[in-house]
């Protein structure tokens, strides 16, 4: 898919981390990968969670109140 | 060691950095972390780094990360591969650093052209962004083309077009290739 609007958004997002230093940029570098993990890590969280075998699991509740 | 958790493979490349820079090694910081010093920073599990060393001393630098107290493992390129070998270096929270020995291809100088970046009380060496778009055109997967493009998107006009041929010649046609359709592409003339 080729869209200027998105290639536009890309370009004005790549100018704002220009402004920041190369050192500010392996900070981010830092806090983004420590994120990822926490983020990869809730989702693992969450579908160990959706196991139908587990019924106290906060999904198979949330299932349940929907029926 | 700095690491405290996961997602801190950044930190425990300033831990590698130390050992090798103590040995006398070369080394350029390359992958993900210096996409993020070049270009548009992004997330990632490992950190990579190219080394100035000859295969025949891998397996006592690898003796030498043990001895530190970090896991590591090894590994050949085949015969036909571009990487002729690359020592993992690990923590217990999963962290990891992979260095890259014998990128075929690779200047040497491209160590003397990285530059010096400040992080955490320590300077890192980074690969130059000349190297950086020609070993990631030379990559060519699709991140690796992403990672080229943000940096010619953003810094084009000021690239050393001449250097960067030179680079791309180096890494085979492919990779000559690449590069021209992004600077046709991107790069204002």
């Amino acid at each position: 898919m080729k869209s200027k609007l998105a290639t536009a958004a890309k370009i004005e997002l790549l100018a704002i981390t220009q402004r920041l230093t190369a050192e500010e940029r392996l900070n981010a570098f830092l806090a983004h990968s420590r994120l990822m993990v926490e983020l990869e890590m809730a989702g693992r969280k969450l579908r160990e969670s959706a196991n139908p075998a587990d019924d106290s699991s906060p999904l198979s509740a949330w299932t349940r109140s929907l029926s | 060691m700095r690491t405290r958790g996961p997602g801190e493979s950044a930190l425990l490349l300033l831990d590698v950095v130390g050992l090798i820079t103590a040995q006398g090694i070369e080394y350029a910081v390359v992958g993900a972390m210096a996409a993020s010093v070049h270009g548009a920073v992004r997330a990632s599990v490992d950190a990579d780094a190219v080394l100035s060393l000859a295969i025949s001393r891998l397996r006592a630098l690898e003796r030498d990360f043990v001895t530190a107290g970090f896991h590591t493992e090894s590994r050949r390129g085949d015969p036909d591969d571009p990487i002729a070998a690359m020592l993992v270096v690990k923590d217990e929270h999963s962290n990891r650093v992979d260095l890259i020995v014998g990128l075929r291809g690779l200047e040497v100088e491209a160590f003397s052209r990285a530059i010096h970046v400040p992080f955490q009380g320590v300077t890192l060496r980074v690969v130059g962004r000349e190297d950086f778009v020609a070993m990631k055109l030379f990559a060519g997967g699709p991140q690796d083309i992403v990672d080229a493009t943000s940096v010619v998107r953003l810094v084009g006009n000021e690239l050393d077009l001449e250097l960067l041929r030179r680079l791309a010649q180096r890494y085979g046609r492919t990779t000559v290739k690449a590069l021209e359709i992004l600077i046709a592409e991107i790069v204002v003339k």
